[in-house]
């Protein structure tokens, strides 16, 4: 008897983790989306409406470390525009504009995909964890994992994460506003392997009100590149051209 | 009609593509009319004339052609304005302007140096940039550029861009077309930028020959996730801007042009400033409010003196000399602003999508001294990936002695496409 109340404790109650421990789960999570430490990704993004395409749009994501990332449009309605993620700070730069804009990662590009969708694919930076217990996800047994907020840089306030036993492969994200409101559901859906790595390649985000809008990211190439540090200050992405 | 379009873009690509250039052409293809109106400055609507203005419709074609390419180890960019201006009972002019032409080259990885004609903006705010120093001025109606008018400054610009901050040095003037070229208003500008705990820094200074030094700064940073907040300010002993004199009580007949820098040598420090925010609303709507603030603008006593000087060349009307009074009255134009010539003023913008392709904004201008104002409503219209239709006017409010209200134009009103490749 004392041997089960013990194991309901263990399952129901949220389990306490030392900080090390936070970051070495996240870190697990990240290593899906996140391969390398300096790296280029190729992402296709298709936002849908009553399953009719609305919009699709490509772009290259270029990561350096976990603090900064560049996002450069190559087709996209605004071709040419320019997403910059540096220190938990976020600028635009519209092409044919003079100057860089400030914008919060919350903000839409486009469908259902927020600036810091595109951008900021590490979660370990920006959100601190607590292992809920574990949870049955299309019969998949996986981790419950809630995220909160831990930078201002982070897109949402909280998050929880279903990612698999075993292998902390993401299963199933909510995304949850500051005043609480469910906002969004990220479903993990295809990973391949690169070298001896398995990374994530398909993402789809359904809107959690109008349930008959979703968008698809997909993942279509991750190369290593390392960029000099003038590509991720804002002042330099009005000169960016050689990318 | 679609085959000819295609061919000819094609052939326009061909060598371009071919000469590994990169290009964007924008075209804007309007027609448009004003209303003039009797005012102070334009009595029984006679002035129009003498300003070379005309009413009824007018038409105007513009075309923008960027080119980018990469040469001699530099990069290169290139952008060509092209206008062509129809106006009813006139002459149609044709023009071409060089509007930018510059390469870029990494003299160390993250040193980059940019020489030749360029638009560069340093300030933050949206309508009024009392930093942007080394920028050309902007337009109310198209404070980014969108139609491609603004002429970049010619210099030589070396910055240093580090992990979170920068470094830049410009040398600065402006050549004319003339043979020899002239250079004008040499300067020295400056501007060291610091991200300091999510807050955006710039220290900008700019030392001009003849002119004591200015120097100012300004800072973003964003509050939540929906408000963006930006401020401005800048300095000089002195004002450089040219004065009617009747704001010291002198009044002129003749025709040669009357306005001087009266506040140069005077020993004030001239301050501009400027306030503003962003803020997108949960449905899409975006607003961005400004307070901007001139000690260089004209007061309202010295405003009030102007008005004074108009009545009394209207007085003048009797006499010999036909137009001696009202030419004059014309340089008092030269008052004017498109961004106001008094001291505060409000700038509203706001803008939203409608439906998927169609997108309502709107401009208000307010002068806080008497409230007359300027309304510039748009609406875009696009249609398929390269075409945009748009209807825009521009509405000058407020009483007879008022600022937009003595305007001599009260409304003006444009249709037109934009075709961009």
């Amino acid at each position: 008897m004392v041997r089960i109340a013990l194991l309901l404790t263990v399952l129901l109650l949220p389990t306490s983790m030392s900080s090390e421990e936070q970051v070495d789960l996240l870190a697990r999570v990240d290593t899906f989306p996140v391969p390398f430490s300096d790296f280029l990704v190729r992402t296709r993004i298709t936002s849908f409406e009553n399953g009719r395409v609305v919009e699709t749009a490509l772009f290259d994501v270029f990561v350096s470390g976990p603090e900064k990332s560049l996002v450069l449009a190559r087709r996209y309605r605004t071709k040419g525009l320019k997403l910059l993620y540096a220190a938990e700070n976020m600028w635009v730069h519209l092409p044919n504009t003079h100057r860089p804009l400030r914008i919060t990662p919350i903000q839409r590009l486009m469908g259902e995909a927020s600036n810091g969708d595109v951008a900021r694919l590490s979660l370990r930076e920006d959100y601190s964890a607590e292992l809920l217990g574990t949870k049955e996800v299309d019969g998949v047994p996986c981790h419950e994992i809630l995220l909160t907020a831990r930078k201002r840089s982070a897109t949402y306030n909280t998050i929880i994460l279903h990612a698999r036993k075993g292998d902390y492969r993401p299963i199933r994200a909510e995304f949850f506003l500051l005043s609480g409101r469910h906002f969004k559901t990220a479903f993990y859906e295809e990973f391949r392997p690169l070298g001896e790595k398995l990374v994530l390649s398909r993402m789809t985000i359904h809107d959690a009100l109008r349930k008959d809008r979703k968008t698809i990211f997909e993942y279509l190439s991750i190369e290593e590149k390392k960029l000099p540090a003038k590509y991720f200050n804002k002042n330099y992405l009005v000169h960016i051209k050689d990318l | 009609m679609k085959l000819f379009l295609r061919t000819g873009f094609l052939l326009m690509a061909l060598p371009m593509v071919l000469m590994g250039i990169e290009w964007k052409t924008l075209g804007f293809y309007r027609i448009y009319g004003t209303n003039y109106r009797p005012s102070l400055f334009n009595p029984q609507n006679r002035s129009i004339e003498l300003l070379g203005l005309s009413e009824g419709p007018h038409a105007s074609l513009f075309q923008h052609l960027s080119l980018e390419a990469q040469a001699l180890s530099l990069n290169w960019q290139i952008d060509l304005m092209g206008s062509f201006v129809l106006e009813e009972g006139k002459k149609s002019e044709g023009s071409l302007k060089v509007t930018q032409l510059y390469f870029q080259k990494d003299l160390l990885p993250n040193l980059v140096l940019i020489a030749g004609r360029s638009i560069q903006r340093w300030g933050t705010g949206y309508a009024f940039n009392p930093t942007d120093v080394v920028a050309p001025s902007k337009e109310l109606s198209d404070p980014d550029n969108e139609e491609r008018q603004a002429l970049g400054k010619d210099m030589v610009k070396l910055e240093y861009y580090g992990e979170n901050f920068s470094i830049g040095l410009c040398c600065l003037t402006q050549f004319h077309r003339k043979i020899p070229f002239e250079a004008e208003d040499p300067g020295l500008a400056f501007r060291i930028y610091k991200n300091l705990e999510g807050v955006d820094l710039s220290l900008i200074g700019l030392l001009s020959r003849g002119k004591k030094p200015l120097w100012g700064g300004n800072c973003s940073f964003v509050l939540g996730s929906r408000l963006e907040v930006h401020g401005e300010f800048s300095f000089q002993k002195g004002s450089y801007l040219r004065y009617h004199p009747a704001i010291n009580g002198k009044f002129f007949f003749y025709e040669q042009d009357p306005l001087e820098e009266l506040k140069r040598e005077d020993g004030n420090t001239y301050s501009r400033i400027l306030l503003g925010f962003q803020y997108t609303f949960p449905g899409g709507l975006f607003w961005i409010l400004e307070y901007f603030h001139q000690d260089q603008g004209y007061s309202r006593k010295e405003w009030g003196q102007l008005l004074g000087y108009a009545r009394f060349l209207i007085l003048q009307r009797e006499t010999p000399v036909r137009y001696l009074a009202e030419k004059n009255i014309l340089w008092n134009l030269n008052i004017y602003s498109p961004k106001g010539s008094m001291r505060d003023y409000l700038m509203s913008y706001n803008e939203i999508r409608l439906l998927e392709r169609a997108r309502a904004r709107m401009t208000v201008l307010l002068n806080l001294a008497d409230l007359s104002h300027v309304l510039i409503p748009q609406m875009d219209l696009k249609s398929g990936k390269n075409f945009t239709f748009y209807l825009r006017s521009f509405i000058f409010q407020g009483r007879e002695e008022t600022e937009f209200g003595a305007f001599f134009c009260s409304f003006s009103i444009e249709t037109g496409m934009r075709l961009g490749f």
